[in-house]
């Protein structure tokens, strides 16, 4: 029932962020969807921050910097899903929101609760598992070919292979290199917004898969 | 006089609808183990039978796929057209596969014993498919419609420098053929909107191209 629940919130917050953001005006489009963050012209990543930007994953700080090279800490990564989650709670601190909001529900027990830790790419992949609801789909008939074709498999956390498996055949992270998915690899700020938009577009309907 | 203008004009008519529908044309290239044969079972060219016809057990489990690229390539719901397992049936393995609609490019057939080589991928087959139909929406080219496509048509139409039909980078590339979403053969504000709200899954736009009528 809480996975039904959550479902309905986001699909509510993607319906009300994707209508807001699809003005007919073509200027007021262009508007919204550039020069807010400074630093992002040209990055990599700079189309899938501007869509995070669009559906409130992301507030422009008072230096109006993203600072996408940085890496990504579990605070950042939780604030932008917790955005995308309809902003439960009721602190005035958006991120304290956040922490609680993760500790209650969302959060796995075996990522460590640390908010100024930068992220892995491990712990990215277990957070969305669950709060996606923590089951696995077909790609749980991969898991002998990713064994044997990752490289570094071995070093996956015990618990953490289906999130990281399930991660990486929704195409939410790819492979650092041929062969190698690096677990422990961190997550920089670019990389959390090109994550943010394909889990969201997993719930558009625009995964491959659908 | 009258009789040829009416068969120039049927001739025509034909050729327009000729032209307006996609061609596709799946050539299966065999693979170097020769106990496996992958073959067309329908006319649509939308169904391939995969069959093992020596060293398969009774009960023994295989599974298939059907992945776009090369065969190095790992599977993801990007690249997987196809993926079952089943068991076999006797000393003969068959299985037709379905996969979702191919686009035009390179396909790998596998047929792997699931149980027992625990992730062996092995190749059985080439699909080598020709589609000759613009892949309306992917405004960029690089095979996905997303809020991506819709940005750089929007910077497209306002005239950003570094955006064109030119450009080999996916950042900043525009195929004219697959931008052009309601077919009047001119890119504007029309495409970028229907492109929007087909993104946005409104109801009437769900599927591209849409040519107004």
């Amino acid at each position: 029932m809480r996975q039904f629940l959550t479902l309905l919130c986001l699909l509510a917050v993607l319906t009300g962020c994707t209508s807001g953001a699809l003005p007919e005006s073509e200027s007021a489009e262009l508007s919204a969807a550039d020069g807010t963050f400074i630093d992002i012209a040209g990055h990599p990543m700079e189309y899938e921050i501007l869509e995070g930007l669009e559906l409130g994953l992301y507030r422009v700080p008072s230096d109006g910097r993203f600072r996408p090279d940085e890496p990504a800490t579990h605070g950042d990564f939780l604030l932008a899903l917790w955005n995308f989650s309809g902003r439960p709670g009721d602190s005035a601190n958006e991120l304290q929101n956040a922490l609680d909001w993760a500790a209650d529900t969302e959060y796995p027990d075996n990522v460590p609760a640390t908010p100024d830790d930068p992220i892995t790419r491990q712990e990215a992949m277990s957070i969305l598992y669950t709060h996606n609801g923590g089951v696995s789909g077909v790609e749980a008939m991969l898991t002998g070919i990713y064994d044997n074709g990752f490289r570094d498999s071995a070093q996956i956390p015990p618990g953490g292979k289906a999130a990281l498996y399930w991660g990486f055949y929704n195409v939410l992270i790819r492979e650092t290199e041929p062969g190698i998915i690096s677990p422990s690899g961190t997550v920089s700020r670019g990389d959390m917004a090109d994550i943010m938009i394909r889990y969201v577009n997993m719930f558009r309907g625009e995964s491959p898969e659908n | 006089m009258k009789k040829m203008l009416i068969c120039c004009g049927v001739l025509c008519m034909t050729l327009l609808l000729f032209c307006g529908t996609a061609l596709a044309a799946v050539e299966v290239q065999p693979g170097d183990d020769s106990s496996v044969t992958v073959t067309k079972k329908d006319a649509d060219e939308k169904v391939f039978t995969v069959t093992k016809s020596s060293g398969v057990s009774d009960g023994q489990l295989y599974l298939v796929m059907i992945q776009k690229g090369n065969a190095s390539d790992m599977p993801t719901a990007e690249n997987l057209y196809y993926l079952n397992v089943e068991k076999a049936s006797g000393t003969t393995f068959t299985m037709d596969a379905y996969p979702k609609d191919l686009d035009g490019g390179t396909y790998v057939v596998y047929l792997s014993d699931y149980a027992g080589a625990n992730g062996g991928r092995n190749a059985v087959a080439t699909l080598l498919v020709d589609i000759d139909e613009p892949k309306y929406g992917d405004v960029n080219g690089d095979n996905e419609v997303t809020g991506k496509d819709r940005i750089i048509l929007s910077r497209y139409l306002a005239k950003w420098a570094d955006y064109g039909e030119d450009k080999t980078d996916a950042n900043y590339k525009v195929v004219k053929d697959n931008a052009d979403v309601n077919k009047d053969g001119q890119l504007t504000g029309k495409d970028r909107i229907i492109l929007s709200r087909h993104l946005a899954k409104w109801a009437d736009y769900q599927t591209l191209p849409m040519p107004e009528s």
